[in-house]
């Protein structure tokens, strides 16, 4: 029985975890293997484009190729292994509890899925996001067999467009919550370990961000100036540091009074190498609880932008863009306005999800 | 007390400034002149440097900061101009608007957020616990926009047109287009036929935010000695949940109510935009887009004020509903 399993999970990555009860894991590599090799052999005649097309085209293939046999890797060793139990405290007993959680499982089986359709849109996509149809027959064409989720003013594809604009929504989420964690990190790090008057003035600067009504500044800064990717991304993630700067300094005050703090400073350290080497990675895990949180905030707040007209401009789709384009037709094209949002919610959804389930696995006194 | 307030208040002057000052200088550095709004086809160059001299935009920045500041300091807000009119009045007209819609949506996200906060808690680890929980994140993480244009899909599209409902809901304005024929009564049901779908959809993410923290505020009072003494002594669990229970879980729902009043400004200004709303948000959003500066500089001022006042609340709050905190 035990080695008919081996056998069955070193050949079909994610039934031995399936069926030892590891649920998250065992997803996760099924899901990869099956969807990916559904995909390889749907799509495999764009598959040359490699030679001609871009890099994203090469990514796509790339993911779509070794996607597959990192999972098989993966789960070849893990059947192999043999699994110790996690430590009190440790970051495997983290994982234990998160994934007891089906609802944080089921947010980052999504995110995984959002992270890889992105990466293989170029392959996946029937269309391009900017290719017209049929101006004459083709515009907002109900949901059907050619066009999944319909076609919108242009006779343009919106499961193509939705596709792609999720590229943009999770780069510029990512790029976003990098701005933010790293400065404020350092931010927060700085005012909380030297305390005093760096302290003061540094956190007097937060207060006066924090004071800041977030959306009526970024309306003003990209209304003002060419919104670009770079100027969205900036803007976002320079209006989001305030609050990661407050929570670094709260956790650096009481960390900082800890023994092997002490003990590194008794052994001579400069304070930069005790703030970089024992204090910040004791930071990670109310991090990423706030970067989790903050994904789902930017997505919510870039796609706002996008909805008043303030997004990245017209070529580029963006869900908050579709969902204005889809507004003045609710009436006669309910699914123009209504996928886009849909995908919004879908993908905020999934990451509150599993910010609320590091929360608990991390801190299991919390009520939630 | 009245006096912990004032210092706050004083306090908070330097802070607003600061907004104000990162305002003005992020607009003003930005390219483009509000001059333009002005200058029509055809006019000599004179005249269009008289137009901006008149406005006050040909001085060097700093300059004009100084300006505005000094006559900030003596209340003066300045001449809106895409509205042609001061600033003060644009705002006396569309700021009422906001107030009664972010007034009703504090009501509607509270009370329902207690209640739901409660209800769930009181039915821990159960599935309609487990499928709440995972309802309440899902309205929390839908953006308002959207929300608003699927609420007016189906209450004043479809209901209207393809199901043919008894009632259907307006999807814009405050008031109808007949208002003025209509009878008392009638005017007032077709207020509050437009505020439904607005304060709807502007409560419903603080109703999910609120009723989790309802929900972790009973559950922690709900493991405590005095319940347990108030259920010992024989009283019915209809009073012990509201009078023991919720009376104390609710001193840290209480606060969140200042807390929420900057974040409910922020989320009328997109739900305002959905609903055409004339309220503070549209005027604001409209304001950037004709970049009318001391408009700008007005409703952002307004905005930051606003999150003071609610900090203020929230630490005020605190106090009144826990006797244990006092501000000397």
């Amino acid at each position: 029985m035990e080695t008919g399993r081996r056998v069955l999970g070193a050949l079909c990555p994610g039934v031995h975890q399936i069926l030892a009860g590891r649920w998250a894991a065992g997803l996760i590599l099924s899901g990869s293997w099956v969807g990916l090799l559904a995909v390889a052999t749907t799509r495999w005649r764009t598959f040359p484009a490699v030679l001609t097309g871009g890099w994203d085209v090469r990514i796509a293939v790339a993911v779509i190729v070794f996607g597959p046999l990192a999972a098989w890797i993966w789960s070849w060793r893990d059947v192999r292994g043999s699994r110790e139990h996690p430590e009190a405290g440790s970051a495997g007993e983290v994982v234990g509890r998160f994934v007891e959680s089906p609802a944080a499982v089921a947010g980052l089986l999504t995110i995984i899925a959002l992270v890889v359709v992105a990466l293989i849109t170029p392959v996946l996509a029937s269309f391009h996001p900017a290719e017209q149809g049929d101006l004459l027959a083709g515009r907002f064409r109900p949901p059907s067999g050619t066009h999944l989720l319909g076609t919108d003013r242009h006779a343009r594809d919106l499961l193509s467009r939705i596709l792609y604009g999720g590229r943009v929504s999770l780069a510029v989420a990512f790029g976003a919550m990098g701005i933010s964690v790293g400065v404020g990190t350092l931010w927060g790090a700085v005012a909380g370990y030297v305390g005093g008057r760096v302290d003061g003035v540094l956190m007097r600067i937060v207060d006066v961000f924090i004071a800041f009504p977030r959306l009526v500044l970024l309306i003003a800064v990209v209304a003002m100036y060419e919104p670009s990717f770079v100027l969205i991304v900036a803007v976002l993630g320079l209006t989001q540091w305030p609050g990661v700067a407050r929570l670094v300094r709260g956790e650096v005050l009481s960390l900082r009074e800890r023994e092997f703090v002490l003990a590194a400073r008794a052994l001579g350290y400069s304070r930069r190498r005790i703030l970089l080497r024992h204090v910040i990675p004791n930071l990670l895990a109310p991090l990423t609880v706030a970067a989790a949180l903050g994904m789902g905030n930017t997505i919510l707040l870039e796609s706002g932008l996008g909805f008043l007209g303030l997004g990245l401009p017209a070529p580029v789709p963006t869900w908050g863009g579709m969902v204005a384009d889809g507004r003045s037709v609710l009436f006669t094209a309910w699914w123009v306005a209504a996928f886009p949002g849909l995908a919004i919610t879908v993908s905020v959804v999934s990451f509150n999800l599993v910010a609320d389930g590091l929360r608990d696995a991390l801190d299991p006194r919390l009520p939630w | 007390m009245t006096r912990y307030a004032i210092t706050r208040l004083l306090g908070a002057i330097p802070l607003v400034l600061g907004v104000a000052t990162v305002v003005f200088f992020v607009i003003n550095l930005a390219p483009g002149d509000p001059s333009l709004h002005f200058v029509t086809p055809g006019m000599s160059g004179e005249t269009i440097a008289q137009v901006r001299s008149n406005f006050g935009l040909d001085a060097p920045l700093h300059i004009r900061y100084l300006k505005w500041i000094s006559s900030l300091a003596t209340g003066e807000l300045g001449y809106s101009f895409s509205h042609r009119r001061p600033v003060l009045s644009v705002i006396a007209a569309s700021l009422p608007n906001t107030l009664l819609l972010s007034g009703l949506a504090l009501v509607v996200a509270f009370g329902g957020g207690i209640l739901l906060g409660t209800y769930q808690a009181l039915r821990r680890t159960s599935w309609t616990d487990v499928g709440l929980n995972v309802a309440l994140v899902t309205v929390y993480s839908i953006p308002a926009f959207w929300l608003g244009l699927m609420l007016i899909l189906v209450f004043s599209v479809m209901a209207r047109g393809a199901w043919d409902w008894p009632v259907w809901l307006p999807s814009s304005g405050m008031v109808s287009t007949d208002h003025e024929a209509l009878s008392f009564p009638g005017r007032i049901g077709d207020h509050v036929a437009h505020l439904v779908l607005p304060v709807l959809t502007l409560a419903a993410g603080m109703m999910a935010a609120v009723a989790r923290f309802m929900r972790a505020g009973v559950l922690e009072v709900l493991d405590q000695e005095h319940v347990r003494a108030a259920r010992a002594k024989g009283l019915s669990e209809r009073a012990v949940v509201l009078g023991h229970v919720m009376r104390n879980a609710l001193i840290p729902v209480v606060t969140l109510l200042g807390l929420y009043l900057p974040v409910l400004f922020s989320g009328a200004v997109l739900v305002e935009y959905v609903f055409a709303w004339p309220g503070m948000g549209r005027v604001l959003v409209e304001s950037i887009a004709s970049r009318d500066y001391p408009l700008i500089l007005a409703g952002s001022i307004l905005f930051a004020v606003v999150v003071v006042i609610g900090n203020l609340l929230a630490d005020l709050l605190y106090a009144v509903v826990d006797p244990r905190v006092r501000h000397g």
